[in-house]
């Protein structure tokens, strides 16, 4: 792949990567060579992205499978998923003391679910893909993404309702 | 608390931006692992047969070289005590194996044919069917 064609790449989706990848692993070094292993794997072979008609769901489906491959090696290696680098905030800091502290509990109890609702509901959330996108960039049926997407919503619901209700 | 404004607050927290320090390294290891697979994905441009031969094309002509010279040196170097080098000695030896090839063929006949053994059966428990009908019925129950 040419190195404008990879450019391009990097500037429309990168950050959208590195936020799935933050939010699954929660670790700096880690999204970092995740980030770096989509794009090694994208320049290697020039015609992978031939006939893809949404990039960002291509992109964002071999982020979340490097990092399924990084956790199997991790459990069959039986080491820590966090390393002392771990628990990188996935929020920008805010200004008003409320704010920061509601996104801290956020940071919390999204750290509480399985990777496999947090995948789910950072990409309805925070990239705004249809069920379809997701079961598609994850590999699961509609059915399983809507229902991941529903658990975790809840329990983000009571984790946050104190907070929320001091809020709204 | 309603679905739809808690997901549009969960939705209004922003995210952290990618650092900007990333981008210049990872796209120098993208180029770079680029630039070393770019020779090894030159083949999928050719033509399937030149693609076919493509990852070792000094090694196929090689070997075709050496068929070559082979095969040259077998039409042109007589073999000692043998007068067979010349076209129509191979023209020879070619209906001297069709020759051989029918006579091995009688002879698998001949070896499959139950009809006179040679050495003398055990008896059998079932009674014996005559000869022909032995040889016969497994053929008519695969024909049919």
């Amino acid at each position: 792949m040419p190195p404008p064609a990879l450019e391009r790449l990097y500037d429309e989706h990168a950050q959208a990567l590195y936020c799935f990848l933050l939010s699954l692993t929660r670790n700096e070094e880690d999204c970092r060579d995740l980030l770096q292993d989509v794009f090694v794997k994208t320049a290697r072979d020039p015609g992978l992205l031939d006939g893809v008609r949404n990039e960002r769901s291509f992109l964002l489906r071999m982020a979340h499978n490097a990092a399924i491959d990084l956790f199997r090696r991790r459990a069959a290696r039986r080491e820590d998923d966090r390393s002392p680098a771990a628990d990188a905030p996935l929020f920008a800091p805010a200004a008003d003391p409320d704010a920061e502290t509601f996104r801290a509990a956020l940071h919390g109890a999204l750290a509480e679910l399985p990777p496999e609702q947090r995948a789910v509901l950072h990409l309805k959330l925070w990239e705004g893909l249809t069920f379809d996108e997701i079961a598609e960039a994850l590999d699961i049926p509609l059915n399983t993404a809507a229902s991941r997407y529903r658990y975790g919503l809840d329990k983000l619901r009571g984790r946050l309702r104190p907070l929320y209700d001091e809020i709204v | 608390m309603k679905d739809e404004r808690f997901e549009e607050l969960l939705r209004a927290q922003p995210l952290r931006q990618v650092p900007s320090a990333w981008r210049a390294g990872i796209l120098e290891r993208a180029n770079a692992a680029a630039d070393i697979a770019a020779p090894m994905t030159r083949g999928q441009d050719l033509p399937w047969w030149r693609a076919w031969l493509w990852p070792h094309p000094v090694a196929w002509g090689g070997l075709a070289a050496a068929w070559l010279l082979s095969l040259g040196l077998g039409w042109s170097t007589p073999a000692p005590g043998d007068g067979r080098s010349s076209p129509a000695a191979r023209a020879v030896s070619v209906s001297e194996l069709q020759a051989a090839l029918v006579l091995w063929h009688r002879a698998a006949i001949e070896m499959t044919e139950p009809d006179a053994p040679k050495v003398a059966e055990p008896p059998s428990p079932t009674p014996a069917l005559p000869p022909h009908s032995r040889r016969l019925t497994p053929l008519s129950v695969r024909l049919t």
